[in-house]
């Protein structure tokens, strides 16, 4: 090896050991303990094999957590995309008092999780104390239950109050991206006779479509992460009705001290973000010969 | 127009900060608390200098509210400090204190003195070695002759002492005095007259029986507990908790039948058992909605925290009369948390100390003074205090702790999920909420149980079970 090539591997060794102690490390720890009876303090880690992952398929709870976070993945590929581009849209051409709209519009996104599941709990949702109590009390020949304890709506209503919180952001993501559409292209469709729909589906949307497919792979991997807003609000219950994998794999870790399940769980859901992060790098490659 | 809106903007920007701020100490007090903490250990620290550079010990504990923390201070960190010389007590508050205890102890770390969420909690530590045996300790301080033998036998592994159990509790029903009173109902002394007052509260448009899962799902073991030690009975429950009896047995399916009833018929909040959490209820039970209260002992500390002196004076504490009708004083075994050393505490002889003192009945009577329902040290010595010296809610949480003493040492009792139940079986005994939802039946979940609970053997995490008195 040369010795300038030498000198420059002293200057990446910092950032490889952070990289290894932080990520690969644990990661392969995580990996190695789905398939141990690991409890999380022991010394020993029982190699069982596939154990823990034929549990889990066993489990119908697991299966119910799965249902749910796809369901959640499919709440999340849509309300907030949409409602965020159509934020994003809205507020591209609207000079005055745009920053403000967005700083306002971001508020929910910068409060903490607790907080905002907190509002919604006590003073949304509850029927005893809250906006959904006071409908009630107008004795308006109908009355609205809990939401959150429906077997129906409860982990929409959770998602819900996520959405509420993240659709800003993904707003101020795309119109970040909107505004570098160069402004010729869009005079040019306009000049063309194109329709503000045209002018999006032909211009705006192949100019942004990277930024977008990349907030859709982090809105996968998130979805499979999605954990405080479910906690906070339900603990996955009641009856599992909003369990994630998340709040499963919690259980197995602080609640019945099965590390080993906890990791077999935490592996399905790295899977699917796998999955996710594969197809964006195979789109990224052909937009890139493209 | 734009400065007008650099303006708004700016003012905007400032909310926002406010605001994040806000949310920041709108998180269960937890930063405010941690503030403190930090607060009270400069002054522990401050004090530990001018006395002379006494050893450390640490114990960690939940996020306590500031009159429970001035309690604690008072009665067990200056007055342990004061009692002797060589070591310093520092308390640090944590709100997420079970999970960081479960983390530190994996990587061989944490307090020295362990708080954990009771006996079942320690069984798995132990076996691993990261809780030291206290059997020297216990002999040199003469426990076992101090503490109720029941809970001195479930803190134990293979005979061997690992922790000290905190206080007393037992699910039962609280009573609003008056709302029996004004009604012209007696205080219940059978299960069919709990059950009668309940549906005539309901019919005058009363809750049942208040309490709430809202904010803890795990509210549902309470009630699984006390079935299972009212319903199904001590007998069957020792014999299912050893082993020698499945779950899903006639006994056990009779209590969770009974359970799924207490539900559907609304005795536990009505619809409003997912709304509620247990401060809103017992605001609700202190204003007179609902004739009982169902819950554990720490609920007088919920009734503390929201009611007024007047209100606190309402209310009384009964245990849920036996299903079958035998008039047997009857509770849960069940210790609101415990105590551990940790294997790699430097000064275990100090930690000891501490234990030993909170093992004395000056620490128990005093705590219990002040923080009702949560410091009823399960020492025989609490049965021989003057209640009279204490009125209201003190008075009957000493009341409660002394029922729940003398059952004890007959043997009248069953076994508290939070307790006695291994992790595992723990965990799905919480489940009862599917049956309820029409999710599974009563046998479904107790086949659940019967799982869980062979889980458990294998890992070696069920606890000692006590032999209560069972009829030869």
């Amino acid at each position: 090896m040369k010795k300038q090539e030498a000198k420059y591997i002293l200057f990446i060794l910092p950032a490889i050991l952070v990289t290894a102690s932080v990520v690969v490390i644990p990661g392969i720890n995580t990996i190695y303990s789905s398939f141990t009876s690991w409890n999380g303090f022991s010394s020993d880690k029982n190699f069982i094999g596939l154990t823990n992952y034929m549990s889990l398929f066993q489990d119908k709870y697991f299966w119910i957590a799965l249902k749910n976070n796809i369901i959640w993945l499919a709440l999340f590929l849509t309300i907030p995309v949409l409602i965020g581009m159509v934020g994003a849209l809205l507020l591209l051409n609207r000079r005055r008092g745009r920053n403000l709209l967005q700083m306002t519009l971001l508020i929910p996104y910068v409060l903490a999780p607790v907080v905002n599941a907190m509002i919604w709990k006590n003073i949304i949702y509850s029927p005893t104390s809250g906006i959904i109590g006071f409908i009630n009390s107008l004795n308006l020949g109908f009355t609205i239950g809990n939401p959150l304890i429906s077997k129906s709506y409860g982990l929409i209503a959770v998602a819900a109050v996520d959405i509420w919180h993240f659709w800003s952001y993904l707003m101020i993501i795309y119109l970040a991206a909107l505004r570098q559409v160069p402004g010729d292209q869009v005079e040019a469709a306009t000049v063309d006779g194109a329709t503000y729909f045209q002018r999006f589906r032909y211009v705006y949307f192949p100019n942004i479509r990277p930024t977008v497919s990349l907030m859709t792979i982090m809105i996968i991997i998130f979805s499979f992460l999605a954990f405080d807003y479910v906690q906070l609000m339900t603990q996955g219950g009641p009856a599992h009705y909003t369990e994630l994998l998340s709040t499963l794999a919690y259980s197995f870790a602080f609640s019945e001290r099965k590390l080993g399940m906890a990791s077999a769980v935490s592996m399905i859901m790295s899977f699917f973000g796998l999955i996710a992060s594969f197809i964006y790098m195979k789109l990224s490659k052909k937009e890139e010969r493209e | 127009m734009r400065k007008v809106t650099k303006r708004i903007s700016i003012l905007m920007i400032l909310a926002m900060i406010i605001t994040l701020l806000g949310g920041c100490s709108g998180q269960g007090a937890e930063s405010e608390e941690e503030s403190k903490t930090e607060a009270s250990e400069t002054e522990t620290k401050a004090s530990d200098q001018e006395s002379g550079g006494k050893e450390e010990l640490s114990l960690w504990f939940w996020g306590a509210s500031d009159y429970q923390r001035a309690a604690m201070d008072k009665y067990l960190v200056q007055a342990f400090n004061k009692s002797q010389e060589e070591y310093e007590l520092i308390v640090e508050y944590r709100a997420s204190v079970d999970n960081d205890i479960a983390v530190a102890l994996s990587g061989g770390e944490g307090p020295d003195i362990v708080y954990g969420s009771g006996p079942a909690f320690v069984a798995g530590y132990a076996t691993e070695d990261l809780f030291l045996n206290l059997d020297g300790y216990s002999d040199t301080y003469g426990w076992k002759d101090r503490v109720l033998n029941p809970c001195y036998e479930i803190c134990t592994i293979d005979g061997s002492l690992y922790s000290i159990p905190g206080a007393l509790t037992s699910t039962g029903i609280f009573y609003n005095k008056k709302v029996l009173e004004d009604n012209g109902w007696e205080v219940p002394e059978t299960y069919e007259q709990v059950i009668d007052i309940m549906e005539k509260a309901m019919e005058k448009g009363l809750y049942a029986g208040l309490t709430g899962a809202k904010d803890w799902r795990y509210t549902n073991e309470m009630y699984v507990g006390m079935m299972l030690t009212h319903v199904a009975g001590s007998e069957a429950m020792y014999n299912v908790l050893s082993g020698e009896q499945k779950w899903n047995s006639k006994e056990v399916t009779k209590a969770m039948e009974v359970l799924v009833d207490w539900y559907h018929n609304g005795y536990l909040a009505g619809d409003d058992y997912w709304n509620l959490d247990f401060n809103e209820a017992a605001s609700m039970f202190a204003n007179e909605q609902a004739p009982f209260f169902f819950g554990a002992f720490n609920v007088f500390q919920f009734i503390k925290n929201v009611a007024t002196e007047e209100q606190c004076d309402n209310v009384g504490y009964i245990p849920l009369p036996n299903y079958d009708g035998s008039g047997k004083e009857t509770t849960s075994l069940g210790a609101i948390c415990s105590f551990s050393i940790n294997a790699n505490c430097e000064n275990p002889d100090g930690a000891a100390k501490v234990l030993d003192f909170m093992l004395s009945i000056e620490f128990a009577e005093g705590m219990s003074a002040e923080w009702p329902g949560y410091w009823g040290m399960p020492i025989k010595e609490l049965a021989d205090v003057n209640v009279e010296a204490y009125s209201g809610i003190y008075r009957e949480y000493l009341v409660a702790c002394m029922g729940a003493i003398n059952a004890l040492e007959r043997g009248d009792f069953g076994f508290g999920a939070a307790t006695c139940f291994p992790p595992s079986t723990y965990e799905a005994s919480i489940d009862i909420d599917t049956v309820w939802f029409g999710e599974a039946t009563v046998e479904e979940y107790l086949d659940n149980l019967d799982k869980a609970y062979e889980e458990d053997v294998a890992n070696n995490a069920v606890p000692t079970i006590p032999k209560p008195a069972i009829s030869e």
